[in-house]
């Protein structure tokens, strides 16, 4: 089972995300704050980052970027209500793994949790 | 709005949107979406929109089209469709799904097994008539339309229509449309691909809505009701375009008995089919060349056939730009240049053999007597010796049964040629064969090795004549076989001796040329004789790519000739191949031959187009046009600049090749072959056994390429020459060809290959010749019978004909390395590659994706370059970038790095991908230059300097 890392500024969602993944068995760490969900991947092993996109102090992107650099082999989920395709490129590009559409929807987020985890490496660097 | 309604409306955008990228966009669209029935309902939409990314793509989307007049935006676009969809450009927006599951430009992945479930449960198929993949976004874009107007007319449950979103679509969408605004140039593009993705994600909102019965966003409504009253103005038709009706099954899987044809080697393979895709290849068992085996590039060979980069459709240059054309169109204005230039001012390249009966006869009914292959910068030197002084330009060794075996700048390793030899040699050595490898770098065979003599480039002749010299002085050579059955052997005595010059080429005189020392060469020459006749010396193109390097081939296989070790267990083997029925039936007509009997270049001993001098050919008004077939003539025969300037000086050029490269991309007219996977040809073979080995087309041609007996067909039928290349399948060719073999057409299709003669040992005893017998084939012959010290030809053409070593500067000084440049550079070849044929396969980019040089520590050290830093390599002609290697497995004042690499296009060259950079050595030759003997450009001599940048 894995070790998640979801950052939301909203609360519920990151409550909703930890209670659809704990019942599949991983540990979630959940996190409201940008430099906390920082300062954990830094220290701590994460297999997978369950990010959004739209966040208070910094964009999930620059989050997302931080994280890499602590843990490259981690895998990425970008969570948004709606990329733009600026946003998208410069995901692509820090290597995000997939995109889950907000409202988050159970069975997606559970089938693209169990896909990205699966999959033997990272899905390749593109630069876009 | 009414739920049909809105489901009307979102058909309407999805048909919209799968119109605009299954193809150019059609003049026809471009004039009505700049009519004011279309622009002013979308100008409406944008004013009350609040949806700013769909706003904001119309806005590009039609201000593109308002920019200019219908014409000069549709060909604005067609270019732009060639290179973000057909892979003209550099750095295409690939339509796939299969791109995207893995990043990977490949096509033909799980993705498309899914779809085809998908069409098949909701009683579809992907249109044969619609020549592009089953994964194409302008499929699935159609399919949601169809799902939309089943919903509307129906009332069905949407839950597929919103699973075939979720599962497919919505998994891509981003990524390609970030792909695209990225890739592309043009305002319509870019806002095709904002509107693509906001439309989809409000889909994905929409389908939210409706699998929980909540209203959909207003905002989205206003949408769906505008843009659908719009695109209705464009009457766009009822009709699907890439999807029909009716269920089709998969077909069921298969293997297919076939040979790789990555490289030269031709192991035998066999093919994973699932409904005509390829799942995978693997060795065929017992087949000769490969014994089961396949290396990396064999092994990932369908990933060449499945590489995104992969030309689609034909391409006509204009205005410096391509656009796509149909074969009708680029035949005819190919044809129309070829009979406009006069035969014998047009050159044919050819890159590859498949099936090259046919091409050949082709140019040869067409008339010009320019014909080259990638013979003379690959090993011409070795093959002008060995073909002419016995039977066969390589000798391949039988390290089967070897005691001693001696390899000069060969890496058997990593060249292969056939993974059964492969295997043999790594065997002998494991059983306690001597292997010494001769290379200024230690390659993975001299890894494996005994010894490695770490040589001076350019130097194995010196080596070489002194070993012959202990050989004939110390009295160790076989007196019965030089006696029976050698010529010229008191002429080569006497240069030995120095009977001629007064230099005798003894080790001591060696040793101050190639820096081996005296006693080594000594030694190593008394070892071979006492191993012998259980021994072997061979080369390839470690010492033909160097320069003036025919003599230094015939003084190291003078050795084998000395100790009589040819086709002796353990020596070199004379080949001997059971030679193919004519492709024409006997009530075939067969073409003329209307090449006239002159000669392009002219060297010493060979003569015709030398493609090193193809800039001064031009430029002397000699070639006026170009054919090239599967070649990369800019990257591969000579210095890269020159080549480059020679194909824009002419007046016409075409290629006909599986992906845009160097060469393809000067070209006007550009003729998308297939792959072997998707062809295919008879070969009679040899290796160690004789045998007839298949390549059997695994699929159906891709896209819209066509098999390379098709494209010369169509050519001929055009040069008015089609009643004589009038087979109406491959069948009819290949059975012709099988005509005299002991098994049908049929048959071999179940086996892939048939062994027609055993391994046999001193079989030129039996023979009474060292050329095999009428009814088998050889690549060479000699004239005499008997193994020859003396070049038959060079004796003709009175020039020097014995083996020697010649400095690599005797007839170029300019090549002589200085104070200046006091490097010699060279490349190598890697497993992972061939030649530069092989830099769109992501898998093989993968193991092997950038050349960095290697460099002598020592070296190194004095110019203060640490290992991977960047450096610049500078010849007297040009300079290139690099990363440094630094080794120790490299000889003091010697640069090598890859071969193949410095593509403009593939992975080198798409900035999607910067991880995978080189460069081509080819870069710094001097233009214009080939050994005046054999033509082969210095491609491994060039003198350089190398400092940190």
């Amino acid at each position: 089972m894995a070790e998640i890392l979801s950052l939301d500024d909203v609360q519920d969602a990151t409550i909703l995300i930890g209670k659809i993944l704990s019942k599949k068995g991983h540990t979630v760490h959940s996190f409201t704050d940008e430099d906390e969900a920082i300062a954990y991947a830094r220290k701590n092993k994460i297999d997978l980052a369950i990010l959004d996109i739209k966040l208070e102090k910094m964009s999930g992107i620059e989050v997302l970027g931080f994280l890499k650099e602590a843990q490259p082999a981690m895998k990425t989920i970008m969570l948004t209500g709606y990329p733009t395709v600026e946003t998208a490129r410069e995901a692509i590009s820090l290597g995000a793994d997939e995109y889950c559409v907000k409202p988050i929807d159970r069975d997606e987020l559970e089938e693209k949790v169990e896909k990205v985890l699966k999959s033997r490496g990272n899905k390749s660097a593109m630069s876009v | 709005m009414d739920i049909k309604v809105k489901n009307l409306a979102r058909a309407k955008i999805y048909q919209f949107l799968s119109t605009l990228y299954r193809d150019e966009i059609p003049l026809w669209l471009i004039k009505k979406m700049g009519e004011s029935s279309f622009l002013d309902q979308i100008k409406k939409l944008q004013e009350r929109c609040t949806i700013q990314d769909f706003c904001s793509g119309l806005g590009r989307m039609c201000g593109s089209i308002e920019s200019s007049s219908a014409e000069n935006v549709f060909n604005e676009l067609r270019y732009e469709y060639a290179d973000l969809f057909l892979n003209a450009g550099n750095n295409p927006a690939f339509p796939y799904e299969s791109c995207y599951s893995t990043r990977d430009p490949l096509v033909m992945q799980e993705p498309v097994v899914k779809i085809r479930e998908v069409l098949n449960k909701a009683g579809l198929h992907k249109n044969k008539e619609y020549l592009d993949l089953d994964d194409h976004i302008a499929v699935e874009l159609e399919l949601m339309r169809y799902f939309a107007e089943q919903a509307s007319c129906n009332d069905i449950s949407q839950e597929a229509e919103f699973e075939f979103l979720r599962n497919h679509l919505m998994g891509w969408v981003v990524e390609f449309s970030a792909v695209l605004t990225s890739a592309t140039r043009t305002a319509f593009y870019r806002g095709l691909a904002e509107i693509t993705m906001s439309f989809l994600f409000h889909e994905r909102m929409f389908s939210f809505a409706m699998l929980s019965q909540q209203a959909t966003d207003e905002a989205y409504e206003f949408i769906l009701e505008q843009m659908s009253s719009a695109i209705a103005a464009l009457e766009l038709g009822e009709e699907y375009t890439t999807l029909a009706e009716g269920a089709v099954a998969p077909e069921k899987a298969k293997s297919v008995k076939s040979h790789c044809f990555i490289c030269l080697g031709l192991c035998g393979q066999e093919l994973r089919v699932k409904d005509n895709i390829i799942t995978g290849c693997k060795g065929l068992p017992g087949d000769p060349k490969g014994a089961g085996r396949l290396c990396i590039k064999g092994g990932n060979a369908h990933n060449n056939t499945y590489s995104a980069y992969r030309l689609k459709s034909p391409l006509i240059k204009e205005n410096g730009r391509f656009r796509k054309a149909s074969w009708e169109e680029a035949l005819d204005l190919t044809v129309k240049n070829l009979k406009r230039i006069n035969p014998s001012e047009v050159g044919f390249h050819r890159g590859n053999d498949f099936n090259s009966w046919c091409h050949e006869a082709v140019m040869s009914a067409y008339g010009t007597p320019n014909k080259v292959t990638h013979r003379q910068m690959c090993d011409n030197p070795a093959r002008m010796a060995n073909e002419k002084n016995f039977s066969d330009k390589r000798p391949w060794i039988d390290y089967e049964n070897s005691e001693f075996i001696m390899l000069f700048g060969m890496n058997e390793l990593a060249t292969s040629a056939g993974q059964r030899k492969v295997a043999d040699l790594k065997k002998a050595v494991k059983r306690g064969c001597k292997l010494v490898v001769i290379d200024p770098r230690c390659s993975e065979t001299a890894e494996i090795a005994s010894e490695w003599i770490a040589i001076k480039p350019g130097t194995d002749g010196a080596m070489a004549m002194a070993m012959c010299y202990v050989l004939v002085k110390e009295d160790l050579y076989d007196k019965e076989f030089v006696e029976k059955w050698t010529y010229g052997f008191e002429a080569f005595k006497k240069r030995l001796m120095g009977e001629e010059d007064g230099i005798i080429r003894s080790p001591e005189w060696a040793a101050e040329i190639c820096g081996i020392s005296a006693g080594t060469i000594t030694r190593l020459a008394q070892e071979f004789a006492i191993a012998a006749p259980a021994v072997g010396t061979n080369s390839w193109t470690g010492v033909s790519q160097g320069a003036n390097t025919l003599h230094a081939t015939q003084a190291l296989m003078a050795m084998n000739g000395l100790m009589g070790t040819f086709d002796a267990p353990g020596g070199p083997a004379l080949v001997r191949k059971k030679k193919l029925a004519s492709a024409w039936s006997d009530d075939q007509p067969k073409p003329p031959n209307n090449e006239p009997k002159t000669k392009l270049d002219k060297g010493h001993l060979w003569s015709g187009w030398i493609p090193g001098y193809f800039e001064k050919d031009v430029d002397e008004g000699k070639l006026k046009a170009m054919l090239c077939y599967f070649g990369n003539p800019v990257m591969s025969s000579g210095s890269e600049p020159s080549i480059k300037r020679a194909i824009e000086k002419l007046e016409f050029s075409c290629s006909i090749d599986c992906y845009m490269s160097n060469t393809t991309e000067l070209c006007d007219v550009v003729l998308p072959d297939c792959t072997y996977l998707e062809q295919s040809r008879v070969v009679a073979d040899w290796m160690y056994d004789s045998f007839i080995s298949l390549f059997q087309r695994a699929i159906e041609p891709m896209y819209d390429s066509k098999s390379v007996v098709s494209i010369f067909q169509e050519i001929a039928k055009r040069l008015g020459y089609g009643e004589f290349f009038n087979w109406k399948n491959e069948d009819e060719f290949l059975e012709n060809q099988l005509r005299n073999q002991p098994i049908t057409l049929e048959e071999l299709r179940k086996v892939g290959y048939h062994i027609t003669d055993k391994q046999e040992f001193y079989k030129y005893k039996e023979w009474g010749s060292m050329n095999p017998p009428a009814g088998y084939g050889s690549s060479g012959n000699t004239t005499t019978g008997k193994y020859n010290f003396i070049n038959p030809l060079a004796e003709k053409n009175g020039v020097d004909g014995l083996p020697d070593y010649k400095t690599p500067w005797e007839d170029w000084p300019e090549l002589e390395p200085d104070d200046d440049h006091p490097m010699v550079l060279g490349f190598f070849r890697v497993l992972e590659h061939e030649h530069t044929s092989t830099f769109w396969n992501v898998s093989l980019m993968k193991a092997c994706g950038s050349n960095p040089v290697w460099i002598n520590y020592v070296d190194a050290k004095k110019l203060g370059i640490a290992d991977g830093d960047a450096v610049k390599i500078s010849s007297p002609w040009n300079s290139v970038e690099a990363t440094a290697k630094v080794t120790w497995g490299i000889r003091q004042g010697v640069l090598a790095t890859a071969g193949g690499f410095g593509h403009k296009y593939g992975l080198e060259g798409d900035p999607k991908y910067p991880q995978y950079k080189g460069f081509n050595t080819n870069m710094l030759l001097r233009p214009n230059t080939a050994c005046k003997w054999t033509a082969t450009p210095p491609l491994k001599y060039i003198k350089t300097r190398i400092e940190k940048i």
